[in-house]
């Protein structure tokens, strides 16, 4: 067994040192490449990924008007872009909403929610903060 | 903790948790059958090689596979349960405890693998080291049984209370909820249930409902 072993792995050692060899004085010696400049993008932005996950109907899909009615009047809304976040909180949880345009143009509606404990910050149950903040 | 008992009855009936106790009952069983088959046959083969034609090979090879079911069904099934713990505990919560749902943080896969692997190995550790004490105790006839029902009741009072804690506690330093008679109670109950043919199919769930009910409810009369 070991007798087939031993000219295999020096023939894999001869081999391995030979491509190393080949490799190393060319690479240094051939031009620089130019780095490409890179062009602003004109295709239109590409569709916000939307999360799915059960217990957040009326929540992903809506837009702001909405999401007020729902949780009641924001605590922040920041701006990024043509997106939104909107934070809502209560005394279990915050909850962090971002919207973006479903096109370009139009109205953002809510793809992403986050949900974390008020006291510190772990991560809890979206559907379960949602509950939570809407039966305020 | 007998009202705390029939309120777990009846969150068993809630339709959220029904999926969550079939697939965890599935893999249980699953599990089970799988090792349960390796054990006998390795075991049979041992005592064929070891006591060819007799009749008292068999004998010991059913008992031991009895207790060594019955530990196993008791090990697996808690270990399901922590694996699923954040569904389980949440499908509670959301029904009677909404506030309590939006506090509890997530453990997440990792941690409750960890939790689940945890759980199984201090579980086979201590009735491993109950077992000779147990046999000692056998000429008695209640001694035995009642030696792994004690060691039992204490570590799934423990390991039912540390499944709701551990989502809710404030930092990993404060006290525990349960008084330790509430938790040699929760325990003791579910430890009883988890021998008993069907109903250990539903006494690993009952056992968290029991403890999320018992811990909630605290709470509540504290606040």
């Amino acid at each position: 067994m070991t007798g087939k072993l031993i000219p295999l792995a020096s023939l894999t050692i001869l081999l391995s040192a030979c491509a190393s060899g080949g490799a190393g004085p060319g690479s240094a010696k051939g031009p620089v490449a130019r780095v490409p400049v890179r062009v602003p993008a004109s295709a239109p932005p590409p569709r916000p990924r939307v999360l799915a996950a059960p217990g957040l109907d009326g929540v992903i899909g809506a837009r702001i008007p909405e999401l007020i009615d729902q949780f009641g009047p924001a605590r922040l809304e920041v701006w990024e872009g043509d997106a939104r976040k909107l934070q809502f909180t209560g005394s279990a949880c915050v909850l962090d909403i971002y919207l973006y345009p479903p096109a370009p143009g139009r109205e953002p509606e809510a793809t992403y929610v986050e949900a974390r404990r008020a006291s510190d910050g772990q991560d809890v149950d979206r559907a379960a903060c949602v509950a939570a903040l809407r039966g305020r | 903790m007998a009202s705390a008992f029939l309120r777990a009855l009846s969150s068993l009936a809630d339709r959220h948790l029904l999926p969550i106790w079939l697939k965890s009952l599935a893999l249980t069983l699953l599990v089970f059958a799988v090792l349960a088959g390796a054990g006998w046959y390795g075991l049979s083969a041992l005592i064929d090689r070891l006591w060819p034609n007799d009749g008292l090979g068999d004998a010991v090879a059913v008992l031991v596979v009895v207790l060594a079911g019955w530990l196993l069904w008791r090990i697996l099934a808690l270990a399901v349960l922590q694996f699923f713990a954040d569904e389980v505990v949440l499908a509670v919560e959301s029904r009677d405890y909404p506030e309590m749902a939006a506090r509890a943080r997530k453990l997440g896969l990792h941690e409750e693998g960890l939790k689940a692997v945890a759980g199984a190995g201090r579980a086979l550790l201590y009735n491993l080291i109950a077992l000779p004490i147990a046999l000692v105790l056998a000429v008695t006839g209640v001694g035995a049984p009642l030696v792994f029902l004690a060691v039992n009741a204490v570590l799934l009072g423990r390991e039912l209370q540390d499944m709701v804690w551990l989502r809710h506690r404030p930092s990993p330093d404060s006290p525990p909820p349960l008084s330790g008679v509430e938790r040699l109670l929760l325990g003791g109950v579910i430890a009883v249930l988890l021998t008993v043919p069907v109903a250990n199919f539903v006494a690993p769930f009952l056992g968290a409902a029991c403890a999320v009910h018992l811990i909630h409810r605290k709470g509540r009369s504290l606040a």
